[in-house]
């Protein structure tokens, strides 16, 4: 064994956070390019009525491409604490204002289906489980002392 | 927590952390089984509101929604026995090939929705390209659960 135990322990739960955190920030940067530069596309589906009520196209385009951009530097910098959090932080706050409103939309229009409830629902528990999975260490996957591992 | 001994500390020494793997696998198979479920369970009892989005009309010519509720159903239910049985590989293997066939199919069939109609976002595209992305994730750490992935210290017996 060439790698130090020491460096696997604080390798693994870095590695899993990143990939919840990758997977998440390409969705948000995709939605976010789509949101500026298909419009109508958005307009044309009654899902997101609600949503573009409180604010245009551009307005949460521009909110997905800076929470992705966020993520993206939080996986880049991944040791800065204080950058993960912000970014787990605004990526939780924005699906979960958006899951509200697919959820209220769902429930009072008949033309709508829970594709997008459960797609935001979905998200929203991978953003979470990273979040919960940041402070990891070895040391919480430890077996007890005297507990048979093999 | 037990406290971390240098690496050569000689009352010490390691063994692999098996729990990884399953930990998961079992997060990302009960995230796209709750997600199939609640699509299936949707297809089976809301079969007028699925019928009216312009999204879905590529899938809903190939099949009815009572036959994709049904698939999305079982394949939810076998991701969930994988879950119970985690040392059940054969369970594992058949929950992550038809989820991943089920998402794939799906996926492929909102891009080509996305791509012939100009009424419809990419949500649907990136939401199953997500599920897809999960189950992949999950089948590649599928025998982590079942090999060392990890070495940790443990003190050795006197």
């Amino acid at each position: 064994m060439n790698t130090p135990p020491d460096e696997i322990a604080t390798a693994l739960p870095h590695r899993r956070h990143i990939v919840s955190l990758m997977t998440i920030a390409l969705g948000h940067a995709a939605i976010g390019v789509a949101l500026w530069l298909q419009p109508e596309r958005w307009f044309n589906t009654p899902s997101y009525a609600n949503l573009l009520s409180v604010a245009s196209t551009e307005v949460w385009g521009s909110v997905y491409l800076a929470v992705s951009a966020v993520m993206l530097l939080a996986v880049w910098r991944r040791r800065n604490r204080f950058l993960v959090v912000t970014a787990h932080t605004a990526g939780i706050a924005l699906v979960g204002s958006w899951l509200i409103a697919f959820f209220v939309r769902y429930l009072t229009d008949d033309g709508t289906t829970i594709v997008n409830v459960v797609s935001w629902a979905t998200f929203l528990a991978i953003l979470a489980r990273s979040a919960i999975i940041i402070d990891d260490d070895l040391g919480t996957e430890q077996v007890p002392a005297g507990e048979s591992n093999e | 927590m037990t406290d971390t001994p240098p690496p050569n500390d000689p009352t010490t020494h390691l063994v692999p952390a098996r729990s990884f793997g399953r930990r998961r696998i079992a997060f990302n198979l009960l995230t796209v089984a709750a997600a199939f479920l609640g699509v299936g369970t949707s297809l089976l009892l809301q079969p007028d509101r699925w019928n009216r989005a312009a999204g879905y009309a590529n899938l809903l010519a190939s099949a009815s929604t009572i036959t994709w509720g049904s698939i999305y159903v079982a394949v939810a239910l076998v991701m969930a026995a994988a879950v119970w049985r985690p040392t059940l590989r054969v369970v594992a293997v058949v929950a992550h090939t038809a989820g991943i066939a089920l998402s794939l199919s799906w996926l492929i069939g909102f891009v080509v929705r996305y791509l012939t109609n100009d009424a419809t976002t990419p949500l649907a595209v990136l939401a199953w390209g997500a599920f897809l992305a999960a189950l992949i994730r999950s089948a590649i750490v599928l025998d982590d659960g079942y090999e060392p992935v990890a070495l940790i210290h443990r003190r050795k017996a006197p």
